[in-house]
Order: C-alpha cells, then sequence, then structure tokens
C-alpha cells in the first residue's frame, strides 16, 4: 500500500503505543490520509471561497458535491495534490459563477441551465452511477444497486431544493439554487467520460523537470 | 499520566477505525484524490 509518508508514521505510532494488530495498520494509515486530505481540501476551499466572496456559495457547492459523490462516486486523480488544486480551485470558482449569473443572467437562462442539469444529473446517474475508482471498488453487486438507488435519491434532493429556492423569497436563495445546479452539472461531468479525460489530463500535466 | 495518554490513543484508534468502516461504505469523499483501499475494508 502506498500511503503519503505522514499517514505512515502517525498510522505507525497509533499501532505500536496501542498493540494493534499490523494489518490494522493499513487501514489507520488509509483513514488519516484520507481524513487529512478531505480536510485540508474544503478548509483551504472555504478559505478561497471566503477571500472570493461567497463562502456561502461554496458550502452549498461542497454540500451538494460530497452528497452526491458519496454514492455516485466519479473520476479520481492519481495525485493527492493536483486533486487539491482542483477541489481548492473548482468549489469557489462555481460559486463565483453562481454568483454572476443569479445576478446578471436571465431567468430563462438559468431554467435553460437548471433543466440541462437536472437531464444531465439523471442521464449519468441512471446510465453510470455508481463509478468507483480502481483504489476502492464496489465488489458487491449489491451493494452497487444500493448505491445507484442512493445515488438518485440525492440526486432528487438536491434537485428538488434546487426548484424549491428558486421560489423562495429568501435573499440568497437565487444564489444557493445556481450554486446547486451547477454542482450538479460538475458531478454530472466527472461521472462521464470526459470527466474521466480531464482528471487524466491533468494527471499528466507535467510540473517542473522530472 | 501514561496510562491515560494510553487510553487517549485506544480511544483515537477504535474512532478511526470505526469512520475507515463508514468511509469504506461510500465511493468517495469530497475530493477527486482516492488513495488505496486496504483489502479487508473492500465489499
Amino acid at each position: 500500500m502506498s500511503y503519503l509518508a505522514f499517514s505512515k508514521r502517525l498510522a505507525g505510532y497509533l499501532t505500536g503505543k496501542t498493540g494493534l494488530a499490523t494489518e490494522k495498520r493499513d487501514v489507520l494509515a488509509y483513514i488519516i490520509e484520507v481524513l487529512v486530505i478531505n480536510l485540508t481540501n474544503v478548509i483551504a476551499a472555504l478559505m478561497l471561497g471566503a477571500f472570493l466572496g461567497v463562502l456561502r456559495g461554496t458550502v452549498a457547492c461542497l454540500v451538494a458535491a460530497t452528497l452526491f459523490r458519496q454514492t455516485a462516486g466519479g473520476a479520481h486523480s492519481e495525485s493527492p495534490w493536483r486533486c487539491a488544486v482542483v477541489t481548492v480551485a473548482v468549489f469557489p470558482a462555481l460559486a463565483r459563477l453562481a454568483a454572476f449569473l443569479s445576478k446578471y443572467a436571465q431567468t430563462a437562462f438559468i431554467d435553460i441551465l437548471a433543466a440541462v442539469a437536472v437531464a444531465a444529473g439523471f442521464l449519468t446517474v441512471i446510465l453510470l452511477a455508481p463509478v468507483d475508482s480502481p483504489n476502492a471498488p464496489v465488489l458487491s453487486p449489491f451493494r452497487r444497486k444500493k448505491l445507484k438507488v442512493l445515488s438518485l435519491a440525492v440526486f432528487m434532493i438536491i434537485s428538488a431544493a434546487a426548484i424549491i429556492l428558486r421560489r423562495s423569497d429568501w435573499v440568497y436563495a437565487p444564489e444557493i439554487s445556481v450554486c446547486l445546479v451547477l454542482s450538479v452539472i460538475w458531478v454530472s461531468f466527472m461521472l462521464s467520460g470526459p470527466g474521466h479525460r480531464a482528471m487524466r489530463f491533468i494527471d499528466e500535466i507535467k510540473i517542473g523537470r522530472r | 499520566m501514561k496510562k491515560l495518554w494510553v487510553r487517549v490513543l485506544l480511544f483515537t484508534v477504535s474512532a478511526l477505525l470505526l469512520l475507515a468502516n463508514i468511509a469504506a461504505a461510500s465511493t468517495c469523499l469530497i475530493s477527486q484524490y482516492q488513495p488505496e483501499m486496504p483489502q479487508c475494508l473492500r465489499r
């Protein structure tokens, strides 16, 4: 198992001090890495969102995408650092775009965008979800079926929330509604072939001399 | 003091193992990176 040095070191320390079986060391290294990377990415995305003046929208995008990706899955990067750049850049950018669209775009355009998101989300969930990663495959057919049903439920909840917010009088409702729509489009893209190719392209970008 | 520290570590390890099982039930968390999942968590 190839984990980052800090996860292996911390897992080794915990295993040694508690007298845990050595096979549990990999489990600890795995969860430490997952938690640290995800927490760092979320905090950095929120800080960038706050800096861009769209903290509320960034939170909405992160919540929608997290709920959707938990069950539907999607494309992954092979590098934690490139993944961090994508995660930290995408969600505040979606929130910024949502703030712009909710302020300046015509209602008809936002309605068309919402219709595209619902169609794309529904089709990708029905045809592709759950999209697992080779590093964490979904082995059981029963679990695969369960994840598909759950991702369809999550998709319907997010779509319903976007529709309800479109009709709400709350001052931030239009912005949050567009955030949800853009998040559904992003996650649908990550489920699809072009989304996988985009992540592969990001993985293949050469940085510095090798 | 040493006993208390070991208890804190045991609690931390238990919480982390529980979280590992919860995380294993989903396809991914938030970010685009997925470390290699240990065989015992795969299902």
